[in-house]
C-alpha cells in the first residue's frame, strides 16, 4: 500500500517498468499463493523481490538514554504487554515494515 | 485486515492487540520505563532517510484498491476503530482540533479517545475502561478493508 521508489534504486525501478507482467512473475515465483482466498490477479508485487524489505527477526532493545537516533517528535508504535512496555519507531520501522517479536511469552508482529 | 490471504495459513487470522502510535517524547513520559527497538536491526539501512517521503503529500496511491469513497481525501490520516460489526475513522485532523477526552458510540459501546494537547493518541478504551485496538492508516487503506465504515465527524 506504499509507493517504493526510493528502495532498490535502479532495479527497483526497472520492475517498475516492466509492470504488473514481471511483478506477477516474481510473486508467483518467491511467494506460496497456494490456497489464495482472494483472486490471484489482485495479488500484486510492491516491486521489491521477497525479503527485500526484510522483516526484523531477532530485535535487540536500549534504554531511552542510548537512543540518540530519536528526536521528541519522531513517531513510535508503543505496546504494553503485562506491565513491559517496548517502542518501535516508525523511522526503523518504514525499511522493513515488520518486527516479530515476544513479549512476556507472548508472540507479536508489530507492523503498520 | 488481519487475515492471512494465502498459503499454509490461507483465512487464518492475527488477534489484534492494543496498540499505540505518538511522539517518542509522549511515549517515554508516560512509559519511563520503557525499551526500544535498536538501530542495531542485522540490516544496513541510514535510519535517518525517510524511503517514504514524497509518499506522504503526493495524492498518488501506487497499488490499485479500486474506487476510493471521497468522504475525506485518499491520503487523510485516520485513526481506525472497529467495535462489533461497526468500523469508523476518525480524522486525525479533527481528533487534533479537540484535545481532551472524546465520547463517541460506536456499535453499542460508548468509546473515549484520549487527545494529547500536540494531537497524539494517548489511549482508546470501551465502556468499562479498557484498551481496544485502533489503527492508524490512510483513509483510502481503511476504506478498502473496512467498505462500511463510517466518518467520524462533530455534529455526530
Amino acid at each position: 500500500m506504499k509507493q517504493l521508489e526510493n528502495w532498490g534504486g535502479n532495479k527497483t525501478r526497472t520492475l517498475l517498468t516492466w509492470g504488473p507482467l514481471f511483478g506477477a512473475l516474481l510473486v508467483f515465483t518467491a511467494f506460496n499463493l497456494d490456497k489464495a482466498i482472494v483472486p490471484r490477479d489482485e495479488i500484486l508485487s510492491g516491486g521489491p523481490p521477497k525479503d527485500g524489505i526484510p522483516a526484523i527477526r531477532e530485535p535487540k532493545f536500549i534504554s531511552p538514554h542510548g537512543a540518540n537516533f530519536l528526536s521528541s517528535d519522531d513517531q513510535v508504535i508503543g505496546l504494553q504487554i503485562g506491565g513491559e512496555a517496548k517502542a518501535y519507531p516508525i523511522k526503523i520501522l518504514n525499511w522493513h515494515e515488520v518486527v516479530n517479536d515476544t513479549i512476556k511469552g507472548i508472540p507479536v508482529v508489530v507492523t503498520f | 485486515m488481519e487475515k492471512s490471504i494465502a498459503g499454509p495459513l490461507a483465512g487464518k487470522n492475527l488477534k489484534k492487540i492494543t496498540s499505540i502510535r505518538t511522539s517518542w517524547k509522549s511515549w517515554t513520559e508516560r512509559n519511563p520505563q520503557t525499551t526500544v527497538l535498536s538501530t542495531d536491526t542485522g540490516y544496513e539501512r541510514n535510519y535517518s532517510r525517510d524511503p517514504y517521503e514524497g509518499y506522504y503529500r503526493s495524492l498518488g496511491i501506487w497499488f490499485p484498491v479500486g474506487d476510493v469513497r471521497k468522504d475525506l481525501s485518499p491520503k487523510e490520516m485516520v485513526l481506525g476503530i472497529e467495535m462489533g460489526r461497526e468500523a469508523r475513522a476518525y480524522p486525525l485532523s479533527k481528533l487534533k482540533e479537540e484535545p481532551g477526552l472524546l465520547r463517541d458510540k460506536l456499535g453499542e459501546e460508548t468509546i473515549q479517545i484520549e487527545v494529547a494537547p500536540d494531537g497524539g493518541i494517548l489511549r482508546v478504551t470501551d465502556n468499562h475502561g479498557e484498551e481496544i485496538p485502533s489503527i492508524f492508516a490512510y483513509w483510502f487503506a481503511w476504506q478498502a478493508f473496512h467498505p462500511e465504515t463510517t466518518v467520524y465527524r462533530e455534529e455526530d
